[in-house]
This record gives C-alpha cells, structure tokens and sequence, in this order.
C-alpha cells in the first residue's frame, strides 16, 4: 500500500434507524424465529377458537415480538470502513467480526425492494473475492440511499480515493430511482440523455446529475451504454426462461379451475368437457398462449423496466427494475468476454440477450447481464463498446461435423423404428421415422450454428440451436486449452477443443471442429505457448529429460 | 495422422505399472469375493436366471480382474503423457477418447503435489497444475518423487516470475 494515499474512511456505525420500520412491518427478523408460532396461531384463528380481541392481541403481540428482534439485531449490527478493510460486526450474544479486505472487492450490488424505496433505503451486498461457491461476503441491510451510493464508491473506488463523504443534502444521482413506483419510470426522468449514446462529463450543467460541490463523474455514469427501449420487452414472451414460469403456473391454474368458484360461462372457456369440439380447444389453447404471453410480458417488464447500462470510474454499472430497483457494479478489468445467446423464439425476431463473463462472480448469468432483452444488432453493439469488439468471420466446421450432428438428433427415433420394424410393427416404426424428422431439422441447425473464429483482440466462438450462444472471449484471457478426440472424432478428423478462462464456466467448447483447424485457432488465438501443441513444429527444447533430472534451465 | 495435437514427451514412471497392477489386483480380488459370495448364498432352488447370473458372475469377475491386472496397466502407461518446455506446461491422457491440456506457465496460479498411501509405496507423487479456470487443471500422475517435486518447484518458480496479470 506504499505510495497509495489512504482513502476516506467510515467510522463504526449503524444502519439506518428507518429499516426498523421497514423489517418491522416485513417480520424480517422474527420470522427466523417465530416461523413455527405463525402457522400455529393461523390454525387457531381459523378454527375459530379466538375472537376478534384473540386476533388483534396475536397480531399486536407478533408485531410487537418483531419489533424487538429487528431493534436487538440493528443494535448490534455496525460496519466500518478502515484505511483496508469493510469490516461488519453483528450478533446478538455470539458476535462475528467480518473483515473484507477492499482491494478484494469485485463488485458492489445495491437493491431497493419496494418497501426500501418507500422509506428512502437501499440494500448494499459487497462481493468480494474469495473461493468459488462462497456467497456475498457482506450484507448491509439496509442504509440510506445516498450512503449506498457513497459506500459503492468507497469499496469500489480504491484507486482513484476522493472526499466522497458527506455530499451535499438532496444530491440527487443519476440512479436515483422515482420515489414512487410506476408513477414516473426513470427512463423518463433523464429526457435529456440521448439513448445509448456517450454523455461526457459536465454536459448538460444544471440537469438531475449535476450538484454543487459533487464530482460529476462519480455520480453518472462516464458512458451510457444502453438503455432498454420499453418496445423490447415484446420480445420477452419469446425468450425460453420467462416462458417457463407462467406455463407452469398456468398448468397449474388449468388443473384447479374446476375447483374454483366462478361463473359458468368464464369456466366453460378455461376447462376442457370431454366432448370439446375443436374450436374449444383452439379457443383455450389460445387463450393460455395469450395468458402466457402476458405473464411474461409482465415479469420480463417488472424484472427489466428502466434497464440502463453505463460505465463509471472503472466500473460497469447496470440498473433495472420496475418495483424493486437493482444496481449491479461490476470492475471493468475483471471483465473477460461475453456471451450473447438468442433462444429459437428469440431467433425468429432477431432479438438476443448479453451476458459479461467476470472473474470471480458469483451468480453471473443475472448479475452479469448487460442486456436482458434487445434487438441483435443493438446487443453486439453493446458488447462492442463495453466489453470487447469481434468482428472477425466464423468458420464452419467440417461436413463430418454435420453428420455428427444429424446422428446425435435422429439416432434414438431412427433406432428405435429400425427396432420395431425388426420385431414386425409397421405402424409403430413409421411413428418412430416420422418422429426423426424434427430431430434431422435441428441437427442441421446445430451444424449451421458451429463456428469460431480469432481477430486481432478476441475468440469467438458459436453453437447450439435451440439456444444459440455466441461466446466472445479475449484472447488475454486464455489460460489455457484442452483438446478432446473421442474414437469417433479421431475416424472423422474431428476434435473438440476448450478454451479454459477464469471466468464463467471456467472452460468454452468449440464443438468438432476440423483438427487442423483446431490447431490454427489455438495457433492464431493464443501466444507463443500454444506452438508446444503443434504437431510438426520445431524441436522443442525442453527442461526435463525423461529421467527426471533437469537438463536444461530455460525459463525465461 | 495428421492434424492432431502433437504428443508430449515424456511418460511416467515406470513404478506406475506396479502400482496399478497393485490397484487392479485390489479391485480385482474384491469383485470375485462378492461374486463367489453371491454364488455360495444364492440357494440351489432360485429361478434358472439368478442362477445362471451367479454361475457366471465369479468368472466374469476373474475375467475383469485378469485385464485390470494384465492388460489396463502398461495401457495407462503406454497413453499418460506430459511435458513442461519452455513455455508451457501440458498433458496427454485417454485412450479410446484422447485429452489434451495445455496452460502456459504465466497462467499458473498454483501447483500441487500429491502423495497417496500406495504411491509412496512405490516412491511416486502426482503432480497437479491449476490455474484461474476451473477446468484448467494438468494433472501428471504417478511421477518419481524426486521428478515431481521438481517440476513443481520449477513451475512455480517460473510462473511466480513471469505471472501475467490477467487471469
């Protein structure tokens, strides 16, 4: 730490005395510990046992209970900000100390439930580098919103400290979120910031960002990157994972209409009668699609409204949400490619979503995301700006690939009709046959999604079908590559080789591609190291002899 | 044939062989004791199918143990490769599905060795190379001791020294 001047500090302190409020009227606390007393007065109540004056004591005497739980626990949580470390101190009788040293710090998420937006709170979850699979490393429930943002920068800010405490009263920052929900979505409050266009410091003096005696800079973003256009979220009905939450739900709903008390007419469009003519049919299958559709719509809306990506002192910041606000700040140079992936409904629109790929990031795939929903086009441009420029071609991979392909989508059906047909059922054999033919489609596609290829700064690499993933990866992110020949790949001159990052999956296939061409990605994409791969390359000059005596100390 | 990855220099010690001779006989004894078990358990008068299974199930286990035993070692012998040059650090393994890794010496991030109960009976060690990814791991296995502590000390020497910084 020698030479760095020590940054602003945090004395010892509490959360902000308004979450009491907010935990209090949630039982946050004391739902931990009266989970069980619940359930039981509900059992009572409703058995009738207990009056109206029962009912109101229960909840007077629960309302009381958590408020003392959430009061113990606020007094006995403090955080602190030294010259190196966040350190939290919390527990009622059994203290725990947690020190997070801040140069380990990878990014800062802050969230505001709505409820926290109401009193002015906001959540700040510190993720920090530790082992893999560890969780957040700290959890402030909850500060203040303008403390949340000051603690972001403190913990994010270490190479560039500042006075950053103790801005001026009523500064309003650019992730400011309405103060109500819904009744003025923040796309709408900044007019003045066109979309998805650089903002550079200082302009537009006098609007929401700026304040007196505030470094712009740190209060907007640098650069805005993307804004979700409220269009987009059209496309959310097609994206695969919305789809499946509301589907299940509604098959659920479907299976306990029968049980509900409705009208007859409304109960006749929702079930199925076993006569069902086929316009019936026609007409519920449509109306769970359109219900479908909708619920999608909705929580891809709620989830996404207001969807702004930006960069800000070193750091990707992403904000969203409709009822709940969510900023996720990710380190820029921690960032290693990413991946953009289209669903087939996606597909059909153009439409993609783009994830970053981070060293040390739990949960990547929502905490990564720099565009939940959007237009391809607008989506690559994204990642050309925020993340890394790719524009090199990719190359298909082998005709042997395809036929790989085509086996692997077909092989059970056609099997399985070979099979029948063997033991002399038709019928069955041409079901199977017929059923093969979805299966050649897919493996065509999945051959025409293959491909990779290497530019000046980056690897890219594609596959899949019914999600189609574009990985982008650069190249100074390589650690490494594995190569895989099965018995079959080596009959067809094909390998399967992985490009090992640490980030993400922690490894990328490029799915059968030619062996030669393997050789030269590995070649193009990677540095002098990768030439110990090739096959009929110079001598090499190696360290060991085979007994296991050094012969030689070329290390450098 | 052409195009493949070239394959890498040096083989693991030849202590390797007995110790999987001595894994398979291991294995191999454990396999016919429960079959020949499950032979003298099976009463006389069980359905044909069970005992014709536990007639055959003491030779199928003699069978196995004779290939894990005669056959599976100098097998993994003739397909475990490794090599550490100049610059990096990689491996061959598999036989019927062949692996390679490769992972440049400035990407290590640490190295490790490994000494089992029937390895230091046989005087090796494995040695395994990881780096930021997960995937990312060269595993050397069955090496001399003295050949294993130096290709970890060597490596990590190395790869403190030309570290990059971005992993």
């Amino acid at each position: 730490m020698t030479g760095v001047p020590p940054g602003p500090t945090v004395p010892e302190r509490r959360l902000s005395w308004r979450v009491l409020i907010v935990h209090t009227v949630t039982f946050r606390q004391a739902r931990a510990i009266l989970s069980s007393a619940g359930p039981i007065a509900l059992i009572v109540a409703v058995q009738g046992r207990l009056g109206p004056v029962g009912l109101i004591t229960i909840a007077v005497l629960a309302t009381v209970a958590s408020l003392v739980f959430t009061a113990l626990r606020w007094w006995r949580f403090t955080y602190r900000i030294d010259a190196q470390h966040l350190v939290v101190r919390q527990g009622l009788i059994a203290r725990s100390e947690r020190s997070v040293p801040l140069d380990r710090v990878r990014g800062v998420d802050i969230e505001a439930p709505l409820l926290h937006r109401v009193f002015g709170l906001a959540t700040v979850r510190v993720d920090a580098a530790a082992g893999i699979g560890r969780g957040d490393e700290a959890m402030l429930d909850a500060v203040t919103a303008t403390q949340a943002r000051q603690l972001r920068v403190l913990l994010l800010g270490r190479r560039s400290p500042g006075p950053m405490l103790a801005p001026p009263p009523g500064a309003v920052p650019w992730e400011t979120p309405a103060p109500l929900p819904g009744a003025a979505p923040w796309t709408q409050s900044y007019p003045d910031a066109p979309q998805g266009s650089q903002s550079p410091p200082g302009a537009a003096p006098g609007g929401p960002w700026t304040q007196p005696g505030m470094a712009p800079d740190r209060h907007r973003p640098d650069q805005v990157y993307a804004r979700l256009d409220p269009r987009w979220l059209l496309y959310a009905p097609l994206a695969g994972t919305y789809l499946a939450v509301p589907l299940a739900l509604g098959g659920t709903l479907l299976r306990d209409v029968e049980r509900l008390p409705l009208p007859d007419n409304l109960r006749g469009l929702l079930t199925f009668p076993e006569q069902a003519g086929v316009g019936r049919i026609a007409t519920g299958v449509a109306t769970v699609i359109l219900l479908v559709a909708l619920g999608a719509l909705v929580a891809g809306a709620v989830a996404n409204w207001g969807f702004v990506l930006g960069s800000r002192s070193g750091n990707l910041v992403a904000e969203r949400g409709l009822l709940s606000r969510r900023t996720v700040s990710l380190e820029l140079d921690r960032i290693r490619g990413y991946v953009l992936s289209e669903g087939l409904g996606l597909r059909l629109v153009r439409a993609a979503r783009l994830t970053a790929l981070v060293t040390g990031l739990g949960d990547q795939s929502r905490r990564g995301q720099l565009l939940p929903l959007g237009p391809r086009t607008v989506a690559t441009a994204v990642a050309a700006r925020a993340v890394q420029s790719f524009a090199a071609p990719l190359a298909a991979h082998p005709r042997a690939a395809l036929r790989r392909r085509l086996i692997r989508a077909t092989g059970v059906p056609v099997v399985l009709a070979g099979a029948l047909l063997l033991l002399a059922a038709p019928g069955l054999a041409a079901i199977a046959a017929v059923a093969a033919l979805p299966g050649i489609a897919l493996g065509l596609d999945r051959y025409r999604s293959l491909g990779h290829g290497v530019d000046a700064g980056a690897l890219g690499i594609r596959s899949g079908s019914v999600v189609r993933r574009t990985v982008v990866l650069q190249r100074r992110a390589l650690v490494g590559w594995q190569v895989r020949q099965s018995w079959f790949q080596r009959r067809s001159g094909l390998v399967t080789a992985t490009a090992l990052v640490g980030a993400g999956t922690g490894g990328y296939e490029v799915l059968d591609c030619g062996a030669d061409q393997a050789l030269h990605l590995i070649a193009d994409a990677s540095q002098a190291w990768a030439r110990d791969l090739q096959p009929a390359g110079a001598p090499h000059e190696s360290t060991y002899s085979v007994g296991g005596t050094r012969s030689a100390g070329a290390g450098s | 044939m052409r195009g493949a990855p070239r394959t890498p220099a040096y083989q693991v010690s030849r202590n390797a062989v007995w110790l999987w001779v001595v894994e398979g006989a291991i294995s191999g004894a454990v396999l016919i004791a429960v079959a020949v078990a499950a032979w003298l358990l099976i009463p006389a008068q069980a359905a044909a199918p069970v005992r014709l299974a536990a007639t055959v199930a003491p030779w199928v286990a003699v069978a196995y143990a004779a290939l894990v035993v005669g056959f599976r070692p100098r097998l993994r012998y003739r397909v475990h490769r490794w090599e550490v040059t100049a610059e990096s650090v990689f491996a061959l393994t598999g036989w019927l599905t062949q692996n390679w890794t490769i992972i440049p010496i400035a990407r290590i991030q640490t190295v490790d060795i490994n000494r089992g109960a029937l390895q230091r009976l046989f005087g090796l060690a494995s040695v395994a190379v990881l780096t930021a990814s997960s995937k990312g791991t060269v595993h050397i296995v069955h090496l001399d001791a003295a050949t294993a502590g130096a290709v970890a000390a060597d490596l990590s020497h190395r790869a403190a020294q030309i570290r990059d910084e971005a992993t």
